[in-house]
């Protein structure tokens, strides 16, 4: 059952894929040059609606892009499902550089899975540029071809301390992180940073095992140390239990989160009521509350009817950049052209000016805080 | 002086719930010598059933656990009879390892199959305890907490009555003792490992919605590692020896939380499985258990 299910869908998406083609085709006997950009995400599975938003953003850049005139030939758009699965991410990228119109690739959505992805790219020397994938290794391998329109784990934590030093009254701060690589990695960053503020000390720094057991033994020693705010850069279940269980054990100060944690399930899990001032960090902004995005939202909402989340404005920006360098290479399907142009491009973005620096991390990446209030999470914008 | 109270009262209540695991361990193991690995999975399920009833429910957390514990000991029970019936029985006269390893194997099927079909996300616990707490002197406690160690109090109890005082549990000391003699005495042996199973997957059921709901979330993964530490602490205790899985119990609940809170909240686990370790070598029965006669 699951299996066909899957299965019909990646053909559905295949369709999908192959419909566009043919009538860029059919069209391109008109007009000079047709060229494709690629979108490679999860379709089908838990982070199908995210796959979905991503596919969207590309849609709608493509199409405003096709509407304004002035393009050195005509653009179209392939989605494919990468099933979150590296082995069909992997083929998606070969079948996306066998294609010899294909200027650029968005994709992948998570992390993991453009550890697999980013070789194949960067053997057929196609742009991509991922909206979505927050890992640090990414940027560090090499790959010229790899790009992303979203900020890096070290990122979210140099800005969590910067936010944590603008609180007023907090001058003791806890970790704690769940002894994986990455919580362990983003513990250690942050205390990094939280050690040069002048006035502030880090108190406690606990490493606990993660998914959901009882953390009240490391909670009760952390608590012991009088910490005002406790960081736990950790996944929603295991953060949320640490604020019930904390709150439980009589603790009165408040916490920062990670993005992880921007869910309304932290809020469930955590109880309401204990989660009532709790802080999180979100990477990128959220497009409905800033000023530069506002255009995209309204060309969104009237194209598919409902709100954009930040990944759709992360993929539209990483659209408009492919489009943009491939304009200024003056069109045709020259992917090494577009790689260059991408290092040197300068578009205005949902978030700011969209401009890379040499290992393809964004020059100005952006950071937002969101707040548990009255049992909901709010934004408070960017920071 | 209240940091050190409150590890205590935070390691009394673990080890409250690992004595409610290890209970159908021990139990298992006393009647048939075998190490029920799959309990966790039975322990995982109990808690996803009292979450799908209680959360379908509207009603004050009493009446919500007094619906929840029922169905979830009843789906766990007949789950349990239903390992037994598919991974035990049809090798009950292989050895050890075997049926061992068919509990593994029981075990990985459970918790993916939960996965796939309740999702790998965890689940928000419906408040089937009471929300309540007071503080004593700087020590925090929470009524949700009392409730776990007095049910496990009760659960031990129970559990002895049945195997020390009823035609039942002389039956289950029978055949644990010499199956074929007490099959000759008119004992269905395989009767009563039905009855023991039920039991069994009936106690995991009741500790997966207690603990559930004591933690707050129910997840697929939530039996490996308790599995574990409860086989942990019945090991402790004296494997087969019911008191021994509450004092086992409690054991692992104390070393855990004084290891984390005073020593290092990384190696928290590591510290139950070594103290396992020196338990297996230098008293291997446990602290209550005696040493069982060689089977012939």
């Amino acid at each position: 059952m699951y299996q066909t299910r899957s299965g019909l869908g990646s053909l559905f998406v295949a369709l999908l894929g192959v419909v566009p083609t043919c009538v860029g085709i059919s069209t391109s006997a008109a007009a000079q040059s047709s060229v494709q950009i690629g979108v490679a995400v999860p379709l089908s599975g838990p982070d199908a609606p995210f796959g979905k938003a991503i596919a969207n953003g590309v849609a709608l850049a493509v199409k405003m892009a096709n509407d304004g005139g002035g393009l050195p030939g005509s653009l179209t758009v392939n989605v494919q499902d990468d099933q979150e699965k590296p082995e069909v991410a992997s083929t998606v990228a070969r079948k996306f550089c066998a294609t010899s119109n294909m200027i650029g690739v968005v994709g992948n959505l998570a992390s993991s899975i453009n550890l697999s992805t980013q070789v194949v790219y960067s053997e057929c020397g196609l742009a991509q540029i991922s909206p979505s994938s927050s890992n640090d290794v990414l940027t560090t391998r090499g790959y010229k071809t790899f790009f992303r329109t979203e900020a890096p784990n070290a990122f979210q934590s140099a800005k969590g301390a910067d936010f944590v030093a603008s609180l007023p009254k907090i001058k003791n701060i806890a970790v704690i992180d769940t002894n994986d690589a990455t919580t362990k990695a983003q513990a250690k960053l942050f205390i990094d940073e939280i050690k040069k503020k002048p006035g502030l000390a880090v108190v406690a720094h606990a490493n606990v095992t993660e998914n959901g057991v009882d953390f009240r033994g490391a909670l009760t020693s952390v608590i012991a140390a009088k910490p005002d705010l406790i960081y736990v850069p950790g996944y929603f279940n295991d953060a949320a239990l640490m604020v019930k269980q904390s709150r439980e054990l009589g603790y009165k100060g408040t916490f920062l989160g990670i993005d992880s944690d921007v869910t309304p399930e932290f809020i469930g899990v955590a109880g309401a009521a204990n989660a009532e001032g709790v802080y999180m960090t979100n990477l990128g902004l959220d497009p409905l509350h800033t000023a530069a995005a506002e255009k995209f939202v309204a060309a969104y909402r009237a194209a598919y009817n409902s709100d954009p989340i930040t990944v759709a404005s992360n993929a539209f920006d990483a659209a408009n950049a492919i489009i943009g360098a491939w304009k200024e290479g003056g069109g045709g399907a020259d992917r090494a052209k577009v790689v260059d142009g991408l290092h040197k491009i300068q578009v205005p973005g949902t978030s700011g000016q969209i401009s890379f620096t040499s290992t393809g991390e964004m020059t100005n990446p952006t950071c937002s805080i969101f707040q548990v209030q009255g049992g909901k999470l709010v934004y408070l914008g960017p920071f | 002086m209240s940091e050190f109270a409150q590890q205590l009262l935070n390691g009394v209540t673990l080890g409250a719930v690992y004595a409610l695991v290890a209970l159908g361990f021990t139990m298992i193991f006393g009647v048939l010598e075998l190490i029920a690995f799959a309990q966790g999975g039975v322990y995982m399920i109990g808690a996803y059933v009292g979450l799908l009833v209680a959360s379908r429910l509207a009603g004050g957390w009493l009446l919500l656990l007094l619906i929840a514990l029922p169905t979830a000991a009843l789906a766990g029970g007949a789950l349990n009879v239903a390992v037994d019936r598919i991974a035990y029985r049809p090798i009950r006269n292989s050895g050890r390892l075997a049926p061992l390893i068919s509990g593994i194997g029981i075990y990985i099927f459970l918790q993916n199959g939960a996965d796939l079909w309740l999702g790998s996300q965890p689940q928000p616990y419906p408040s089937v305890l009471p929300a309540g707490g007071f503080a004593i002197g700087g020590v925090y406690a929470t009524e949700a907490q009392l409730v776990v160690i007095l049910a496990s109090c009760v659960c031990v109890f129970l559990l002895w009555y049945l195997v020390r005082r009823t035609q039942v549990g002389l039956w289950m000391r029978a055949v644990a003792e010499r199956p074929a003699m007490a099959s000759l005495m008119g004992i269905e042996p395989e009767r009563v490992i039905i009855i023991t199973f039920f039991v069994g997957g009936a106690l995991a059921g009741v500790a997966g919605v207690l603990v559930g709901a004591w933690l707050g979330v129910a997840t697929p993964v939530m039996g490996f590692l308790i599995g574990l530490k409860a086989f942990a602490a019945a090991v402790i205790g004296g494997i087969g020896n019911i008191p021994g899985a509450l004092i086992g119990g409690i054991a692992i609940g104390l070393i855990e939380t004084f290891g984390a809170g005073y020593i290092s909240s990384a190696y928290s686990d590591a510290f139950v499985f070594i103290v396992l370790i020196l338990v297996l070598m230098f008293r291997p029965h446990g602290i209550l258990g005696v040493q069982l006669p060689e089977r012939g």
